[in-house]
């Protein structure tokens, strides 16, 4: 396994580090891991670094880069986010001569992804994990359903803890997730998503339990996207156990373990596979 | 591009470093290799130190922020981190630093946890000119209690989310704040303390903290003062409150002052 520096754009401070296996052809498309909200590439807990490295014994290349304003990419980049995709994946095709991409990302990343892969003709994949869903009814029924079945104890320990937290002043982690997301006017994501189908982009849609301000009970997928959500290019999960940010080592390798498969699956282990190229980026002191 | 940092490898195969070179404008005044904290506190502040040390770079302080082997973007598994480690790994940076930057005198500035790293490099090398700590912590095992209380409330929010998993404690998965903490590291943290002997004649000990933390016993420090309102960053795992933000800006023009005049403080 190899691990590079990759510059993205000249007078710019985009780079990126591309880990890849150690010899002969990547396999498939180069994965494209964005952002998480504000967390540096590194991912939270170092789960982006985890997933690079794992897919390269899988024979995978993975991109991991800073947006602008993000990590260790300066503010006065003139460059916005979804350009700076653009001219990353311009700089692994240079690099690596790979014309194919899958874009992934978590919460505001997947977002990004979404956008990139309706700009990107180069993207044939999409990992969006706790990207866009709509509430719809399904999540307002799962609310009430669930809030029924909590017994008289359970409430006065929660309305405990929440004025207890509140005068505390403590923010209750992730309580703006469903602020700061760019997502398209409501409706607009069935167009877009078959739009993508008929690109034969494969998707893998990730739901976990930590959104609960939005998503609650896995058919609100279907009820967002529709009679498309049914088809065999989408890959549909939702894992209400695991949290937002994948705090447990648990769940950061069964992530990636279902990331693995249907990379496999969708992409297979030895299509398409791009030549080297000859000169390497990097400096090494 | 100006203030950019160049990306680079340092070390060996087997244990590559990833680092960040802020140059200055014009050749360094000082040049001062930044010791990152540990666990969840090193993504936290990762974003705070790539400006600390654009701006330093700004005023003349040639700076290279480096991960520890089996932290951040070098290789290694979370696993394989230790403080011993990391000590070998300043040596490192501090000897590419050195190559980059010429005659210029080489300082250390280390965050929270790091600084127990850098403490035990800079007794062992007297060329070091000046160690600065910011936010450091004077004791191992009151900061494993600390990480502990973080990581059992961050274990109890997930009540907050009705579907989501609980989790065991950190004696059933080993993980202390979402990271593997095994037994040696945990044995090292306990033991962890800014010791009271002297570092060196040459060296001169700095301290960037809020008024909550007191001097480092037994030694004479400089210190800077930072507001205590941007030194809650490591107490949750929100990461916005990381920003370099203008309440900063003099705390971080006065150690770049006083780095680039090193016998002030001596």
């Amino acid at each position: 396994m190899i691990d590079e520096i990759v510059h993205i754009a000249d007078n710019s401070s985009l780079f990126g580090l591309l880990t890849r296996p150690d010899a002969g052809p990547v396999h498939g498309p180069v994965l494209v891991v964005l952002n998480a909200g504000l967390i540096p590439r590194t991912g939270p807990f170092r789960l982006h670094v985890t997933l690079a490295r794992q897919m390269a014994r899988a024979g995978n290349a993975t991109f991991r880069f800073d947006l602008p304003g993000i990590g260790d990419t300066m503010l006065d980049s003139p460059i916005t986010s979804l350009p700076a995709v653009t001219l990353a994946l311009d700089a692994i095709e240079r690099h690596l001569g790979s014309t194919r991409f899958v874009i992934a990302g978590l919460c505001r990343g997947a977002d990004l992804a979404w956008k990139v892969a309706m700009h990107d003709q180069r993207v044939v994949g999409v990992l969006q994990i706790d990207g866009l869903a709509r509430a719809g009814p399904w999540f307002h029924v799962a609310q009430v359903r669930h809030h029924l079945r909590w017994p008289p104890t359970h409430w006065l320990t929660t309305a405990s803890r929440l004025v207890s937290r509140y005068l505390r002043r403590e923010p209750r982690p992730m309580e703006d997730l469903d602020i700061d997301r760019e997502w398209p006017p409501v409706g607009v994501e069935r167009t877009q998503l078959r739009e993508l189908l008929d690109r034969r982009v494969h998707i893998f849609s990730l739901f976990t339990g930590g959104i609960t301000s939005y998503f609650l009970d896995s058919r609100q997928f279907v009820s967002t996207y529709g009679k498309l959500a049914h088809d065999p290019a989408i890959r549909f999960a939702y894992w209400p156990e695991c949290d937002h940010i994948f705090f447990s080592e648990t769940d950061r390798a069964r992530m990636i373990g279902e990331v693995l498969d249907w990379y496999s699956k969708a992409f297979g282990q030895s299509e398409n596979a791009a030549p080297l190229a000859s000169t390497r980026t990097g400096t090494s002191a | 591009m100006t203030g950019a940092p160049t990306p680079l490898w340092l070390g060996s195969p087997g244990r590559r470093l990833f680092a960040t070179w802020y140059a200055s404008p014009s050749a360094p005044r000082a040049t001062v290799v930044i010791c990152p904290p540990f666990f969840h506190e090193q993504f936290l502040s990762s974003r705070l130190f790539s400006l600390v040390a654009a701006r330093l770079a700004q005023s003349g302080i040639a700076c290279l922020r480096v991960d520890y082997f089996g932290t951040g973007d070098s290789e290694g598994h979370e696993a394989e981190f230790s403080i011993r480690g990391a000590r070998e790994d300043i040596s490192v940076a501090v000897a590419a630093a050195r190559a980059r930057s010429g005659d210029a005198p080489t300082a250390l500035l280390a965050v929270r946890g790091g600084g127990w790293p850098a403490w035990l490099f800079a007794a062992g090398d007297s060329s070091i000119s000046q160690l600065w700590i910011w936010q450091p912590i004077l004791s191992g095992s009151a900061y494993l209690a600390e990480l502990h209380r973080l990581d059992e409330a961050e274990r109890a929010l997930r009540a907050d989310y009705p579907f989501c998993r609980q989790l065991g404690s950190y004696q059933e998965d080993g993980q202390l704040v979402g990271y593997a903490c095994p037994e040696g590291l945990r044995s090292e943290i306990m033991a962890a303390e800014l010791p009271s002997r002297p570092l060196s004649g040459k060296t001169a000990l700095g301290v960037l903290a809020d008024d909550r933390v007191g001097d480092i016993p037994g030694h004479t420090t400089q210190r800077i003062e930072l507001p205590e309102s941007r030194t809650h960053w490591k107490d949750t795992l929100e990461v916005r409150a990381t920003f370099l933000t203008r309440e900063l800006h003099e705390p971080i023009d006065r150690l770049a002052a006083i780095l680039g005049a090193p016998r002030a403080i001596a």
